[in-house]
C-alpha cells in the first residue's frame, strides 16, 4: 500500500493535512512574536538602564521598556491574529 | 561532544585551508557552517540551471517539477496580496527563501553534512534580508507616509506609540530568526545524545522523523511570515 493509494481512499486527507501544518505555524508564530516584543523591551530598558545612565534611573527604564514591549506584543498579536482570520474568512467563501 | 564528522571539513583540511573557524576573515569564511552555505547555495544553482536548461512546450522530469513549484508559490502569494504586480515583485525573494531554507534544513538529516539553518548567525542573516526588504518596499510604495505606520491613528499619540511598534518589530525579527534556529539546533543536539546514549540504531529514529516533518514546517513558516510582512508593509495605512 502506497501513499497514492492512500491518498484516494480518503480524499480530503492531503487538504486536512495541510490545513493542520498551517495552522500550527501560525499558533506559534503569535506566541513567539508575543514573547521575543517582551524580552526585547525588557533587554533594551536593562542596557538604557545599567550601561548609558549608569543605574540612576535604575528600575524605570526597564520598567516603562517592558512596558512598551508588552504593548508591542499585544499589538504583534492582534495584527497577526486578525489576518489570519481574514484569510480564513476569504478561502470559505471561496468554498 | 565529540567533534561531528563532516565531509567538507575533511576536504578542506585536505587541501590545507583552515576549515574549523577562528578569528582571521579566510577562517571564518570557511566556518563549517558556511561550507555547507555554499553547498545549499550551489544546489539551488544548479537546479535552477538543470531545470531551464532545455524548456520544451510539454515540461518533463526536472523542468516539470521546477514549474509546479513557481507556479503553486505564485498562486499562494497572490492569494495574499490581491495583487499580481505585488507578487511579481516579491517573488524571486520568496522563492529564494524557501528553495533555500528547505535545501539547507534536509542538508543536516544526512550523515557527514551539517544544516547551515542551526547557526543563528546563517537565519539572522535571512532574516535580514527580510526585514530590510520589507521596509524599503513600504518606503516604495508609500512614500515618506510610510512612517505613520509607526505613528499609530491619533497623532497625540505618536510619541507612545513609537518605541511600541519599535519593539513589536523587533519581537518579529527575533521570532523569525531564533524559531528557525532553536528548532534545527534542537533536533540537532537530540539526535546527537541519542546517538551517544541509546546505540545508533533504532533509538534516533522517532526524532528523524519528527526532523523530516520539522525541516518543511519552518521554510514553509520562514516563507509564509515574510510574505505576510512584506504585504503589511505594502498596503496603504490603517
Amino acid at each position: 500500500m502506497n501513499y497514492n493509494s492512500v491518498a484516494e481512499n480518503m480524499p480530503g486527507l492531503k487538504e486536512e493535512l495541510g490545513e493542520q501544518f498551517k495552522n500550527f505555524s501560525k499558533a506559534s508564530t503569535i506566541a513567539l512574536s508575543i514573547v521575543f516584543s517582551i524580552f526585547a523591551g525588557v533587554l533594551a530598558g536593562y542596557y538604557l538602564d545599567t550601561k548609558v545612565f549608569h543605574e540612576k534611573t535604575y528600575p524605570y527604564l526597564t520598567i516603562l521598556f517592558f512596558i512598551f514591549g508588552l504593548a508591542g506584543g499585544i499589538k504583534n498579536f492582534f495584527i497577526l491574529s486578525k489576518r489570519f482570520q481574514d484569510e480564513d474568512i476569504d478561502k470559505d467563501k471561496k468554498k | 561532544m565529540e567533534h561531528p564528522l563532516l565531509f567538507l571539513t575533511l576536504l578542506l583540511d585536505a587541501l590545507g585551508l583552515p576549515a574549523h573557524g577562528g578569528k582571521g576573515i579566510l577562517e571564518q569564511a570557511l566556518a563549517p557552517h558556511m561550507q555547507y552555505s555554499y553547498l545549499a547555495m550551489g544546489i539551488c544553482i544548479v537546479l535552477a540551471i538543470m531545470a531551464t536548461k532545455d524548456m520544451k512546450m510539454i515540461p518533463t522530469g526536472l523542468q516539470n517539477l521546477m514549474e509546479a513549484y513557481v507556479g503553486g508559490l505564485e498562486d499562494f502569494i497572490t492569494e495574499q496580496t490581491h495583487d499580481r504586480k505585488k507578487t511579481l515583485i516579491i517573488f524571486p525573494m520568496i522563492g529564494t527563501f524557501f528553495l533555500y531554507i528547505v535545501i539547507a534544513n534536509y542538508l543536516g538529516l544526512l550523515p557527514g553534512f551539517m544544516s547551515p539553518t542551526a547557526n543563528i548567525n546563517v537565519t539572522l542573516g535571512c532574516t535580514a534580508i527580510s526585514i530590510i526588504a520589507y521596509h524599503s518596499l513600504g518606503f516604495r510604495f508609500n512614500g515618506i507616509g510610510y512612517i505613520k505606520h509607526f505613528m499609530g491613528p491619533v497623532p497625540a499619540m505618536a510619541p507612545v506609540m513609537f518605541p511600541i511598534e519599535v519593539f513589536s518589530h523587533i519581537g518579529r525579527i527575533l521570532s523569525l530568526a531564533i524559531r528557525l534556529f532553536g528548532n534545527m539546533v534542537s533536533k540537532e543536539i537530540l539526535l546527537g545524545l541519542l546517538f551517544m546514549l541509546a546505540g545508533p540504531y533504532l533509538a534516533p529514529l522517532p526524532i528523524m522523523f519528527l526532523g523530516v516533518l520539522v525541516c518543511l514546517i519552518q521554510a514553509f513558516i520562514f516563507m509564509m511570515l515574510s510574505i505576510v510582512y512584506s504585504v503589511e508593509a505594502m498596503s496603504h495605512g490603517h
